[in-house]
This record gives structure tokens, sequence and C-alpha cells, in this order.
């Protein structure tokens, strides 16, 4: 996680020229810095790591509550920590369950096979 | 991440091994999850032919959890009585939706009254698997194939085979023509009153799972609730 702050004489010193090649996300950021700028406010922008607990995770994937704290203790599910409890970032999560349905298609392989013809 | 929709799976379609699997891989990302209850294991177990891999294994080896075993009591009497467990396990797994290849299997008072909408695997998936929910269950498929159909091109084209529907709605995914359907489509793909597009319960929804206000926007082919 990380802070970004933005004073508003750092706004108001530099005003923005065109910005109408950029995406709208980023015209509404800049919209919104310049406006607190304007107002006197400074502006902070965080960034934070979206995680879901085990018990989430598990839901997600159909699977049992066990199987995914064994993944976790066997390695096989990088955690972050919070106080004492697992979280898992949302792209270990993707990384995770594309490796996961990879391994189950593969142990199906000849049923695949045999359903595709 | 938003929340996730639960949808059953019949085991008729568990017993499907590249049904289930677009299903169970395509699913977090779409929005949906999808559940099967210890019956349906071993209902679809024996549906398999000699030599098959069991589709237990999906418990015993990876781990996949199955819905608790719902309450049959003297509900359902217009459902095919060896589909009843089924129902109530879906029921009670609070499923949305219940994904089979015999809609026609239940009746449809019964599911209005459940609250849950039957619904075959080609209709659910061209409604509600999206771009990126489509490209996971290829990516899954391909795993480990060393032949043709082996990229998810050529999985694509070879999925017309058995998800026409599914494979229209994902056309503008691969600029190959799908492969055409090799079975018709059977005469009942939705009983029910929830709507595949917007989700809501709602009376007017027609024979194709889409109520009256989404059938205007989306029309019959699918893509109603996929995003992205």
């Amino acid at each position: 996680m990380s802070i970004m702050s933005i004073p508003p004489d750092v706004v108001r010193s530099a005003p923005l020229r065109d910005t109408s090649v950029l995406p709208k996300w980023a015209r509404d950021v800049l919209a919104a810095v310049v406006e607190a700028g304007a107002k006197g406010e400074t502006v902070k922008l965080n960034t934070t790591v979206e995680t879901l607990t085990p018990a989430e995770a598990a839901e997600r994937l159909g699977l049992s509550r066990a199987t995914v704290a064994r993944r976790i203790a066997a390695g096989e599910i990088a955690t972050m920590k919070v106080g004492n409890r697992h979280r898992i970032p949302v792209a270990e999560f993707a990384r995770f369950q594309r490796d996961l349905m990879r391994e189950v298609a593969a142990h199906y392989a000849d049923d695949i096979e045999h359903d595709l013809a | 991440m938003p929340d996730l929709i639960t949808i059953f799976l019949d085991a008729n379609v568990l017993a499907r091994p590249v049904t289930r699997t677009l299903l169970i891989a395509g699913g977090p990302t779409s929005g949906f999850v999808a559940v099967f209850s210890r019956t349906a294991l071993d209902e679809a177990d024996r549906h398999l032919g000699p030599g098959k891999t069991p589709v237990t294994d999906l418990v015993t080896r990876f781990g996949w959890a199955t819905a608790r075993t719902g309450t049959v009591g003297d509900r359902f009497d217009g459902t095919d009585p060896k589909d009843r467990q089924l129902l109530a396990d879906a029921v009670d797994a609070d499923a949305a939706f219940l994904v089979t290849d015999d809609v026609d299997d239940y009746a449809e008072h019964d599911l209005i009254e459940a609250g849950v909408a039957a619904v075959s695997a080609d209709v659910f998936l061209a409604h509600r698997l999206t771009g990126l929910g489509y490209l996971a269950g290829l990516d899954a498929l391909s795993a480990g194939r060393t032949r043709p159909p082996r990229t998810p091109e050529e999985l694509h084209v070879a999925l017309g085979r058995q998800h026409p529907r599914l494979v229209a709605a994902q056309a503008e995914a691969f600029a190959t023509a799908p492969a055409a359907p090799t079975h018709p489509e059977p005469a009942v793909v939705y009983r029910g009153a929830r709507c595949l597009a917007c989700l809501a319960v709602d009376r007017t929804v027609n024979n194709r799972g889409l109520c009256s206000s989404c059938v205007v926007v989306v029309g019959d082919g699918g893509r109603a609730g996929g995003r992205g």
C-alpha cells in the first residue's frame, strides 16, 4: 500500500493543458485533483491490494475451506498476513484459480478428448 | 470483488466434462459459482461409461465442497421423483439456477415455488458466461492437450457441436466459424421465473429465460448478463 500526497499549491502552480488524449478515468482523476486544489485542499491517493479471506476464496472456487487452508499451508497459495490472519491478494487468487482449473482439466484430459470428438 | 450468484449442476451436466469445465472454470470470472451435491455426484458417476474418470475425483482428489443435502418432504410433487432430491439440494444451496440437460424433468410450478429456474447448460452459458470467463474455460480445456482441438480458437470451433448458443454469443472472440451442432436443441430449455439477463424474479419470463423488459434489449441469442 502506498499514499501519494498532492498539496493545493502544486496543483495551482502548474495548470493542466490538453487532457483530451487521456482516457476518461484519468480525466476524472485530474478533474477531481484540480477541483480540490482550487478549494485549497490536499489530495491523497491511496493504493491498496485487494484481498480475499481463505473462506471467501473457497466459496468463490467451490472448494472446501479445509482444502484452501491446506493449499496455503503447503505454500501453493501465497498469502499476506493481516494480524495473524491470512489474506489472499486477488491477483494471486486469479493465478491459483487458473492453475487449479488447468490441473483439473488435465486430470480429465481423456474424458474431455472423448467429449470433444 | 462483486458477489457471485450460485448455480446448481444437475448430474447430467456434471457427467459432461467439457460443459462442466466451462461452468466451473468460467464461473468466478463471470459472476457465478457452480455447486453440486453428493446425490448429483453419485448419479453423475453412474452416467459415466466404462473407463471414464470419476466425477467424484473433484471432491476426493481436488477438494471441492459438496452442497448440503436438502429436505424433499412432500414438496415438488410435479417433478420426476428421481429428480426431487436434486431440486431440494439446489434450493438448500440457495441456487438461482439449476443447470440441467433435462429441463422438462422439473415441473414449472415446483420451480417457481422453490425460487429456482431450470435452464439448459448451453442457454445458461450463452447468457451468463462473460468473454473473460469463456477464455478462462478455453484455457482450462486446452491444458494437457497435444492434439487438435488444442488452441482456444480450435476449441471454440469444436464447441459449436455441443454448445451452439454459447459459441454464437462469443462469436466476436474469434474469426473462425464454429462447427455445426450435432444434435437439435431440446424442446424445453428453460423453466422458472428468474430472468437470465437481469436475474430478477419475474412472472413475465418467457420460455427462453428472459423477462419482458430484457427480451427487447437482449433478444434470444445470449450475452445478456455477460460483460467483459
